[in-house]
């Protein structure tokens, strides 16, 4: 990573999204509503070319702050900026497909993700021909050879005419990070792409994200419960618990020093291979609740707890690190 | 002998609608000692589920045992009838599933499934004795014995795998297979859940056969280790051996593939190809299409398991040529 001082591509500007949350029948009528605060006011940098991991575990919202980010969902609150335009609403159709060809995103489960009535080829051309970007087939023809390579279909003769159930799921999920690359885009969300894949599998998608970076300077947002793989393939880390932000920073350094409790319980608890390395396991209680929006949202858990966690807690900056915890405001 | 169970020349099938023929479980034999813990590693469709199925006796209708034997304290598992089985069955091997959602009934409290075991099993037991005994193994797996009266909706997936570990306790078995007994947990919870599985073992002096396609999991609980590839174990010795000087190439590469928390960044080896498909399984080493070392040899000719150290063997042609 070169240390120069690089652009947002992204930017996400007190960013929210709520789901109403159903108690019971009647809450219909009248009720008071109750959210479910899947993302609450999440500020955030992208870097254009960088690798930003997005790690958190289930229910996290971090697959719905991906969502937001490729206008999958509409936000409750905020701003979303990309290459510098404000895209949080796009009534324009033009630039909805300027954004559409730009953003794209890669889902965990290729099995469901494609349409297994399409061939290969007819699944990464259709998106050149909804964007009408080439003019005769044998144009549409060569892009779709030329990305087959790029993810390691090779010979593309021998991939373009099967259909997904005729291919493995890492054959599968190049398939669909194929079909997010033919339209060049700049940014890509890949909400877990390694999880549904094999163990000896894993390795080839996440090298190809790396080689994505490398050779096309594509900004990915890697999105990820898996705190291991995000070490070896991002350059920053973006730790979320319960729609927030809790630890924000360079992944060596989060790795190596975590300074929020939820981080270091996480990276503690990371089990490993080595049979002489005893993990020195925290102890995390049970969450009381899912609905817990005041204070720090990790005080029901964290050892390290006090009053003070009721209060509001800011993010704070220590050095390049930014983390919500009381014990560093 | 203390051996706890003993697999010989084990061959599993499952006879496929389309008249083809698909071996699981291809000439696998390993012991697994009183005390034990053995952990079988491999990927999706390497047989391991198989093999825990196999020995629980519960493979479904188009799996059958074709070879061998699997033998549990004296008693050929692999031939015995069912009427036996069910003697043997959940009172002295039980198994821990993955996906705890799917493994409990929705419309029963938790307390009235665990006594519902004891009393299928212990018919002299009380009633009020049996709830008794489900809020003593609650309390040993760390849930409130109070929460007896709850429904499984009302608990945390990790709290419903801890009740799966409590139900597979509660008729005092010898043996407890766990089947990816983590998968679908966050890794906190998850951790806790290994613990806790260490903790029983130790207290009930437990045999367990753990069963993961991670082999840090594995690591956390098992002190000998399987690795599985396309039906067959390819090695096994301790963990420490197999860990520290993997004798297999499939070993070695999964290994390298394996992305340590705790270690400098680095591009993780991607081991070519895909798992093979087993109703065609390729000729010779199973693992030769995507072996970087691949000699003729492995093409040609099966490899014979290879003792390599003490308890540590190792099915490779290069590794018993001293090539590798």
């Amino acid at each position: 990573m070169s240390k120069t001082i690089r652009k947002p591509l992204v930017r996400l500007e007190k960013l929210s999204k709520f789901f109403p949350l159903r108690t019971s029948v009647l809450s219909i009528f009248g009720g008071r509503g109750r959210f479910i605060r899947a993302v609450d006011n999440v500020t955030m940098d992208i870097l254009e070319g960088e690798i930003l991991a997005l790690v958190g575990e289930s229910g996290s919202g971090k697959t719905t702050l991906g969502k937001l980010l490729v206008k999958l969902h509409e936000p409750t609150a905020g701003k979303i900026f990309f290459d510098g335009k404000d895209v949080t609403y796009i009534k324009d159709k033009e630039e909805l497909k300027w954004f559409r060809r730009n953003v794209q995103m890669v889902f965990q489960d290729p099995f469901e993700s494609l349409n297994p009535r399409m061939t290969v080829y007819d699944l990464i051309a259709e998106p050149l021909k909804i964007h009408k970007l080439i003019k005769t087939d044998d144009e549409a023809s060569d892009m779709v050879n030329e990305v087959l390579e790029a993810v390691g279909l090779t010979p593309p003769s021998e991939f373009i005419m099967r259909y997904p159930h005729q291919l493995s799921g890492g054959q599968r999920q190049r398939v669909a990070i194929a079909r997010a690359l033919i339209l060049n885009p700049k940014f890509i969300v890949a909400d877990e792409p390694i999880s549904m894949l094999d163990a000896s599998i894993r390795a080839g998608i996440l090298n190809l994200i790396l080689d994505l970076r490398e050779q096309r300077n594509i900004t990915i947002l890697y999105i990820t419960h898996d705190i291991a793989t995000a070490r070896h393939v991002s350059d920053r880390i973006a730790v979320m618990y319960r729609g927030q932000i809790v630890e924000f920073g360079d992944t060596d350094n989060v790795i190596s020093e975590p300074l929020h409790p939820y981080t270091e319980a996480l990276i503690a608890a990371v089990p490993n291979p080595d049979p002489d390395v005893k993990r020195s396991e925290i102890p995390i209680k049970e969450p009381q609740t899912q609905l817990l929006y005041e204070g720090c949202r990790f005080r029901d858990r964290c050892p390290k707890a006090t009053d003070k966690c009721a209060g509001d807690i800011p993010e704070v900056k220590v050095g390049e690190r930014l983390v919500r915890c009381i014990l560093y405001s | 002998m203390t051996s706890l169970l003993r697999v010989e020349d084990l061959v599993v099938a499952y006879n496929l609608e389309s008249g083809a023929k698909l071996r699981a479980i291809d000439n696998i034999s390993f012991t697994l000692d009183k005390g034990e813990v053995l952990g079988l590693v491999g990927e999706s469709g390497c047989g391991k589920s198989t093999l825990a199925l196999t020995i629980m006796r519960l493979l479904p209708p188009e799996g059958t045992i074709e070879k061998g034997k699997i033998w549990f304290d004296g008693i050929d598992l692999a031939r015995i009838r069912e009427e036996e089985m069910r003697r043997i069955r959940w009172k002295r091997i039980s198994i821990v599933f993955q996906g705890s959602m799917n493994a409990l009934n929705p419309l029963h409290k938790v307390g009235d499934q665990i006594a519902e075991a004891i009393l299928l099993h212990k018919p002299n037991v009380s009633r009020e004795e049996a709830l008794r005994m489900a809020g003593d193994l609650l309390e040993h797996v760390g849930i409130p014995r109070e929460r007896i009266k709850n429904y499984p909706f009302e608990f945390s997936g990790g709290m419903r795998q801890r009740v799966m570990i409590a139900m597979a306790l509660a008729l005092n078995p010898d043996l407890i297979i766990a089947d990816e007994p983590t998968t679908a947990l966050d890794v906190i919870v998850e951790s806790q859940i290994l613990s806790l599985l260490k903790r029983i073992k130790q207290e009930f002096g437990l045999s367990m056969i753990v069963i993961s396609h991670d082999l840090s999991i594995v690591s956390e609980l098992a002190n000998k280790i399987a690795i599985m590839y396309a039906g067959k174990i390819v090695e096994m010795g301790s963990i420490r051996d197999v860990y520290k000087t993997p004798k297999h190439p499939y070993t070695k590469a999964l290994l390298d593939a394996f992305p340590r928390v705790d270690e400098p960044r680095r591009r993780l080896y991607a081991i070519p190809g895909t798992p093979p498909n087993l109703i065609n399984p390729p000729s010779g080493c199973r693992f030769h299409p995507r072996c970087p070392f691949a000699e003729p040899i492995c093409r040609e000719k099966e490899p014979e398991p290879y003792q390599v150290g003490d308890g540590h063997y190792s099915m490779c042609h290069l590794v018993k040529e001293g090539i590798l």
